[in-house]
């Protein structure tokens, strides 16, 4: 114990002289996934470049996604006695300005400023607004995100200064039946999607028979649409094995094992830095920090198989088998990994477990509504605005996530999916709906993993229910009768509707299959492949009909199914979409109304992508269209 | 431990540990099922043994679920069956299906006979299945009418570059059954579902032909699919089997239990006899028998030869001509060649035949030829000879010399087991074989050295061995460790294969086994090839010969055995055997003789167990069992004691004689010296039946030994 | 085991001892082989049939199952599309047109030179950043046309 502390009184100490009474400017930049997609690893030559050109010494820490992922790259820059200044879609060369203003000219740069973590005094000075005041941010609540963005995630100490595995200690002190009340106390449920009450779970695991026991971390994360695990372990690994480590206490298990998809290789690094870092700790190995308590984690890769996430199937992979879920009971709690008593939780679940034992269960229930307290990550991207990672209580309501944190759409909004492909579609009159486990249920979708994908009036549902159906026939293990042959036909009447040759009878073909998926499905993924089809067919019908009567696609995506024209009213002349067309299909003149000759377009989509006024929109055919010769015509 | 469940308004009282699915069959209960096969761990893929269980959501399989107690169970609600038919549609989407629902199926069997043998399966009618298929039953069960879904061809081409089965994965429903089977029974694992989703097909690695993946083609896969997908070459368009035939496989010592399946008076095929504890049979019994016993040259009719030609005779007139060229022939110039391949009634009688009715003592097997100096070996280690089952209690097995990649695979399965239940698994060979990878220890030595390393072995198994280590060689070292394990093992057990036992060294090598069986106190399976050798040793038949040479014979009656290509000088030959000799005869008969599946009669097996073989066709023509052919010779020239009606008859006699004791040391008293002479230019044939090498008529065995 | 077995590999010759026999470690081993020669041939499925003691059938089963591991030698460069749901409702499928129309090869294919490899894949985690491509491991966000035929022109 005293050789923790020791480690933690020195992380203090760091964490107080190099951050919060740094001598030296601090410059932060978010280099997660995200970041980097965006470009922050041109932006960090940059700077490293500027400060020696400039010859002036900085402390440049790293850290993780912040939230606001459509702002990425974001740089902030904390000036000796003063707060951190946010700046955001920073190009190298903005970068380079902003730094030579901040530390060779003493200048703030507010004009390109986004955002600060000062306080109100500074706000009025300065007329920059407070980071976490921005409408995107203002209604977040974090406490799963607490760390990611303020601290460098390849640094353990830098965790360790944050109250880092004091809810390790607290649960070793208090013994594990402390950390089963407060679990239950809190309410969580697994944030994986199910929504099952995490202390159940544990307690099941905890008093099934067996000596050898193990803890999964489930990251296997396959939702598209979906990057909150892999944000918080780029951003906040240590938040994660705390509550693996805490969960393997209570349990009695001795073997942690973290389950991260391959596709995130960032993940992994700092996973596998962290893991070494709670080595040196004396936080893993025998008799962890002088008590009976032996645990170790080891991280297996995933292989690619969306199905994975599903328990059985993570375990089947785990043994070195095909990934085929396997029916319950027996469950994983029981017999899991090798036959032994397994306990399995997503990633955020993990990451919330060091908060509530913490602070105690009876704190998390300040968040959130009775029956599904606390908060939850989400991926809010799509046709919103303000696309990135948010963490909201439970209970909020959509509007305020897609219309306030979002920033709304700019086209008419459509739908959001939720839940990612095996969840379903809410609508415009769906969108007062609080997100609850039980009322996301009750709208036809799911909670699932925490995508939120919006979806504005230049979407077509058709298109994505086909989008999403054809995810779930690859990725389908393709063992059970109705998963394996449902997704296909399903698919299958989804693209003849496409084509323009859908027929009334092709909708109920779908019911049917949908039904039997349902029905008898053996795992989660069949039972729950179809809801993309049914949720679109209970509240979009009209665009089926559409397709299958008119042959019409609204949205002008299924090709052939519209012919595209410029709107008179939108349409500002500017010209960008004559330079866009690869198949010379528009003319005009600068500044006045351009034309579009349906004969020459191939519907290659560029030209609307480039339309900062939507002006390119989608109409009807002219009745006496031949679809075939139309389809022929455009491949 | 006993629970109380209701199925369908039915309360039963059940075993804990059981699934749904068994508690119905044990109680008669039929819930359809595809993927599922007694025998194989559950699958729960096709989902058609959906039930209803209250307090349960959805329907989960009957395969898959424990009992509980206080289960309440329905197998057939209406939502089930509504349920069941949907899936059973889903399956025929993917499979072809145009004649179970066409209004016109009865009526195109009269006028689309050869609609079969398009190649390309498209429905029922153009399917080797049809008639035998699951998927039919099931459509019969349910009432089908319609399949209702998007129909989709996996185009695939059909596999036909393996020998024994075809394989068109177009049918494919996936209930895995094969890949199971091939993997949990038979421990190959030479299938596997490749790929995943809707993609999903079972195949080999990297799609290789199944004779490059170290397939055993024991024929398992076949017998349990569902569909057509695997269908058997020579079986392919004979449609359901009349009946089936319970015998004996005559192809080598096992003494597996077959059964024959028959039709139209003919054996179309064979398959392993699950009520007679044969679980799986080799290429051999599975796919050899058909084309073995039905090749077009089969001998119909007795013929006469001599320099002119060939001549048809009748029955009568052969005989008489047999029994003229014996009572002619100077004494001492008769001598009789018999195969180790005849019933127990045929060695019998030919044996009394010679006491009798010959009066000559010139009476070997090739099998005398084959395991020269160490016969007397043999025999006495056939007292000492247990049945396979013994593996199974086997904490530590030494195999020698044996090799199970494709004959005999049954005994690579046992010992598979054996391993899997802790046994240790120690192989001696000098090749590689179905053992290399799998036996814990591979004695390897040079070709040629078996004998030195049995030594190695022999001497290390000594009590108050381990002393002197050093000086050793390393392979002395190492059958020194091998040689302490056996030693400290208290069921161990030493299988001796073919090759082994006809080992130019064999005379050193089984005198060496005899020893280490003793030493280690091992109990001892031997598998020769030839179906009956324990038989011959038992009619005396067998026995040790001196290399003397023989040198003229008048006649040379050969019976099951063939012509050997250089006679000192051309006798003449009677000649009985299923098929015709291989080279002319300058003068003989040719008297067609029955195959082990158109005669009653028995064999002792590897361990001298009596097993039976049973009539399950017509001989071809007017071919008789050897046995009756000798006795009408016999009768001809007078001999009394030869009127038997039937094998039962000869089996009645010789069973007075103790013909089963375990010593075949004892052998039917008044007989024949020791010391004969050896027909020099005896020759034996691996994998041989009646002289033949079995390849001669199975195509398909010619790609797994090819010479 | 044997006294005296040589394998008949020639090349792809993987030091596997660094794993233990067990049948857990399967995955981690085809990973480990897909890393040091670019994919999983036939030599390798062999060898590690052997390691295991399993059937070359199991080892190719469950490689077949997993999307990561491919069975043909990589071309030069990877190029992969993302087509999560964020980057399918950005455009996703007709950037990969585009793609498609400049290296000329469609997915799942390799160049005739072995320049190029082409995949879509399901999702890189980087959402609100869509249209995402990968390039060699690089990740470029919100991708456009524009920036599409430029990044691509780097590498011809």
């Amino acid at each position: 114990m005293n050789k923790f502390d020791s480690y933690r009184e020195e992380a203090l100490q760091k964490w107080d002289s190099q951050i919060v009474h740094s001598e030296l400017p601090v410059i932060y930049l978010g280099t997660a996934s995200c970041g980097i997609a965006a470009g922050a690893l041109d932006v960090l030559e940059t700077i490293q470049q500027t400060l020696t050109e400039l010859g002036q010494p900085a402390r440049i820490i790293q850290v993780g996604c912040i939230g606001p992922c459509y702002l990425e790259p974001i740089m902030d820059i904390a000036m000796p006695g003063g707060p951190r200044v946010s700046y955001t879609n920073v190009t190298p060369q903005k970068a380079k300005k902003i730094l030579q203003a901040n530390l060779a000219e003493g200048d703030m740069a507010s004009k390109m400023a986004k955002g600060h973590f000062g306080d109100d005094s500074f706000s009025v000075r300065t007329g920059i607004p407070k980071f976490f005041d921005l409408p995107m941010l203002k209604p977040q609540v974090r406490v799963i995100l607490k760390n990611c963005g303020f601290i460098d995630p390849e640094d353990g100490d830098h965790y360790l200064a944050q109250d880092g595995y004091l809810g390790f200690l607290k649960v070793l002190e208090a013994g594990p039946g402390y950390a089963l009340e407060a679990l239950k106390e809190s309410g969580l449920r697994g944030r994986g999607g199910a929504g099952f009450p995490a202390f159940k779970k544990w307690e099941l695991a905890r008093n099934a028979q067996g000596e050898q026991k193990y803890v999964v971390c489930n990251a296997d994360e396959g939702d598209p649409g979906a990057f909150m695990n892999r944000a918080l372990i780029e951003s906040d690994p240590h938040a994660v094995l705390e509550g693996l480590l805490i969960a393997g206490y209570t349990v009695g298990a001795s073997q942690g094992i973290i389950y991260v998809r391959a596709e995130y290789p960032l993940a992994v690094k700092r996973l596998k830095k962290a893991i070494a870092q709670m080595r040196s700790y004396g936080l893993l190995g025998e008799n962890i920090l002088g008590s009976e308590f032996s645990f170790d984690i080891s991280i297996k890769e995933g292989a690619g198989a969306f199905v994975c996430g599903e328990e059985t199937a993570l375990i089947a992979s785990l043994e070195g088998k095909r990934g085929m879920p396997r029916p319950r009971p027996p469950f994983p709690s029981d017999s899991g990994y090798n036959g032994c008593p397994t306990l399995i939780n997503n990633t955020e679940t993990f990451g919330t477990v060091p908060a509530i034992m913490r602070n105690g269960g009876e704190w998390y229930q300040q968040f959130g509504t009775p029956g599904n307290y606390g908060t939850k990550t989400f991926s809010l991207v799509g046709k919103v605005r303000n696309t990135g990672l948010i963490e909201v209580p439970l209970g909020t309501p959509l509007r305020q996530v897609v219309e306030e944190i979002g920033g709304g759409t700019e086209l008419a909004f459509k739908a959001v999916q939720t839940g990612g492909p095996l969840g379903g579609c809410l609508g415009a009159s769906q969108l007062d709906t609080p997100i609850t486990y039980e009322s996301m249920r009750d709208q036809g979708s799911i909670m699932g993993s925490g995508g939120l994908i919006v979806m504005d009036e230049s979407t077509c549902i058709v298109d994505m229910a086909r989008y999403f159906i054809g995810f779930a026939l690859r990725e389908s293990c393709g063992n059970c009768t109705p998963c394996r042959i449902g997704t296909r036909v399903l698919i299958d009447r989804l693209e003849k509707i496409i084509r323009g040759e859908g027929e009334a009878h092709d909708l109920d073909v779908m019911r049917a299959a949908a039904d039997t998926m349902v029905k008898t499905s053996l795992c989660g993924l069949g039972q729950a492949a179809s809801n993309p089809v049914s949720s679109s067919l209970n509240f979009f019908l009209s665009e089926y009909e559409s397709h299958v009567h008119d042959s019409y696609c609204q949205a002008g995506v299924c090709k052939g199914l519209f012919q595209y024209v410029i709107s008179a009213e939108r349409c500002n002349g500017c010209g960008v979409c004559v330079k866009a067309c690869s198949s010379n299909a528009i003319q005009g003149k600068l500044k006045e109304l351009h034309t579009l000759d349906v004969n020459l377009c191939t519907q290659c989509h560029a030209c609307v992508e480039v339309c900062t006024k939507h002006a390119i929109i989608g109409v009807p055919l002219p009745a006496e269209t031949d679809h075939l010769v139309l389809s022929e015509a455009l491949q | 431990m006993s629970l109380q469940i209701s199925i369908d308004g039915h309360s039963l009282s059940v075993e804990k540990g059981k699934t749904i699915l068994q508690v119905a069959r044990q109680n008669g209960i039929d819930i359809p099922t595809l993927c599922d096969l007694p025998g194989l761990a559950s699958h729960g893929s096709c989902r058609m043994c959906i039930v209803e269980i209250q307090g349960r959501p959805n329907t989960p399989t009957a395969c898959t679920t424990l009992v509980e107690e206080g289960m309440v169970v329905q197998t057939d609600s209406p939502n089930v069956q509504a349920l069941r038919t949907e899936l059973l549609k889903l399956l025929l989407s993917e499979h072809p299906s145009g004649c179970l629902i066409c209004s016109e199926k009865s009526h195109c069997d009269d006028c689309m006979v050869t609609l079969r043998k398009t190649g390309v399966i498209t429905g029922c009618r153009s399917c080797p299945q049809d008639g035998q298929c699951q998927l039919q039953v099931l459509a019969d069960r349910f009432g089908l009418t319609e399949v209702g879904y998007p129909g989709r061809y996996r185009m695939l081409p059909v596999e036909k570059n393996d020998p024994f089965f075809d394989r068109d994965y177009n049918l494919c429903v996936l209930c895995g059954r094969c890949v199971r089977v091939c993997e949990e029974n038979h421990f190959l694992s030479t299938l596997t579902m490749v790929s995943r989703g809707t993609d999903v097909i079972v195949g080999t690695a990297f799609g290789q032909t199944h004779l490059e993946a170290g397939c055993s083609f024991c024929g398992a896969c076949v017998e349990v699919c569902p569909t057509g997908t695997l269908s058997e070459k020579t079986r392919k368009w004979d449609g359901k089997p009349e009946r089936e035939v319970a015998t004996t496989c005559a192809l080598c010592s096992a003494g597996c239990q077959i059964k024959l399946l028959v039709k139209n008076d003919m054996v179309i095929g064979s398959l392993p006899d699950h009520a007679g504890e044969s679980d799986m049979l080799c290429v051999k019994g599975r796919f050899g028998i058909t084309e073995l016993v039905n090749h077009p040259t089969r001998l119909e009719q007795p013929v006469v030869v001599n320099k002119d030609g060939s001549l048809p005779v009748s029955w009568e007139h052969a005989i008489e001509t047999a029994a003229e060229k014996i009572s002619s022939c100077a004494p001492g110039k008769y001598g009789m060649l018999i195969s180790a391949d005849c019933s127990n009634e045929t060695l019998y009688i030919a044996q009394k035949f010679m006491r009798e009715v010959a009066r000559s003592s010139h009476l070997q097997t090739s099998s005398t030829a084959l395991y020269g100096v160490g016969l007397q070996a043999i025999q006495r280690l056939y007292g000492l000879a247990q049945p396979l089952s013994v593996l199974r209690e086997a904490d530590a097995i030494l195999c020698l010399g044996f090799d199970g990649k494709y004959a005999q695979s049954v005994v690579d399965v046992e010992l598979h087991r054996a391993k899997r239940s802790g046994a240790k698994l120690i192989t001696l060979n000098a090749a590689e074989h179905s053992l290399s990878k799998a036996a814990d220890e591979w004695l390897r030595p040079d070709p040629g050295e078996e004998a030195d390393l049995l030594e190695m072995l022999l001497e290390s198994t000594r009590s108050g061995a381990g002393k002197q280590q050093e000086h050793l060689s390393p392979a002395a070292v190492h059958a020194g460790q091998i040689g302490r394990l056996l030693l400290e093992s208290k069921r161990a057990v030493i299988l001796l294969g073919p090759s082994f036992l006809t080992h130019p060294d064999n005379l050193f090598l089984l005198k060496a086994v005899e020893r280490l069986v003793a030493q280690i106190a091992a109990q001892l399976i031997i598998l020769p090839e030839p179906v009956n050798l324990a038989g011959a040793f038992r009619t005396g038949i067998v026995t040790p010969a001196t290399t003397a040479g023989i040198h003229d014979l008048e006649v040379l009656h050969l019976v099951g055995e063939t012509v050997p290509p250089h006679l000192p000088a051309e006798p003449f030959i009677l000649y009985q055997n299923i098929y015709p000799p291989t080279r002319d005869l300058s003068s003989g008969l040719v008297l067609p003789a029955a195959a082990f599946t158109e005669e009653d009669g028995t064999f002792l097996d590897h361990s001298g167990k009596m097993r039976s073989i049973q009539r399950a066709v017509t001989a071809p023509g007017s071919a008789l069992p050897s046995w009756e052919i000798l006795c009408r010779i016999a009768q001809k020239l007078g001999v009394a004691g030869f009127d038997y009606e039937n094998a039962a008859q000869i089996q009645a006699e010789f069973e007075k004689i103790d013909f089963t004791s375990a010593d075949l040391t004892v052998s039917v008293p008044g007989l024949l010296q020791p010391g004969l002479d050896v027909f020099r230019w005896v020759q034996r044939e691996d994998h041989a039946y009646m002289g033949f090498p079995l390849g001669t008529w199975v195509a398909g065995l010619r790609m797994l030994y090819p010479e | 085991m044997s006294t005296l077995s040589t394998p008949d590999l020639a090349e792809d010759l993987i030091d596997l001892t660094i794993f233990s026999r067990q049948p857990h470690q399967l995955i981690p081993i085809l990973q480990y082989c897909q890393s040091q020669t670019g994919y999983i041939s036939r030599n390798t499925v062999r060898q590690i049939a052997d390691f295991l003691e399993v059937s070359e059938a199991h080892v190719y089963g469950v490689a077949s199952f997993y999307t990561q591991f491919r069975f043909e030698k990589p071309g030069d460069h990877q190029i992969r599309i993302c087509l999560g749901t964020a980057c399918h409702v950005q455009g996703g499928e007709i950037l990969s047109e585009e793609i498609q129309k400049i290296i000329g090869i469609g997915p799942g294919e390799i160049s005739e030179d072995n320049k190029f490899e082409f995949h879509e894949v399901a999702c890189l985690g980087c959402c609100a950043q869509a249209p995402v491509v990968e390039v060699d491991g690089r990740i470029y966000g919100k991708m456009t046309r524009k920036k599409l035929q430029k990044v691509l022109m780097g590498y011809e």
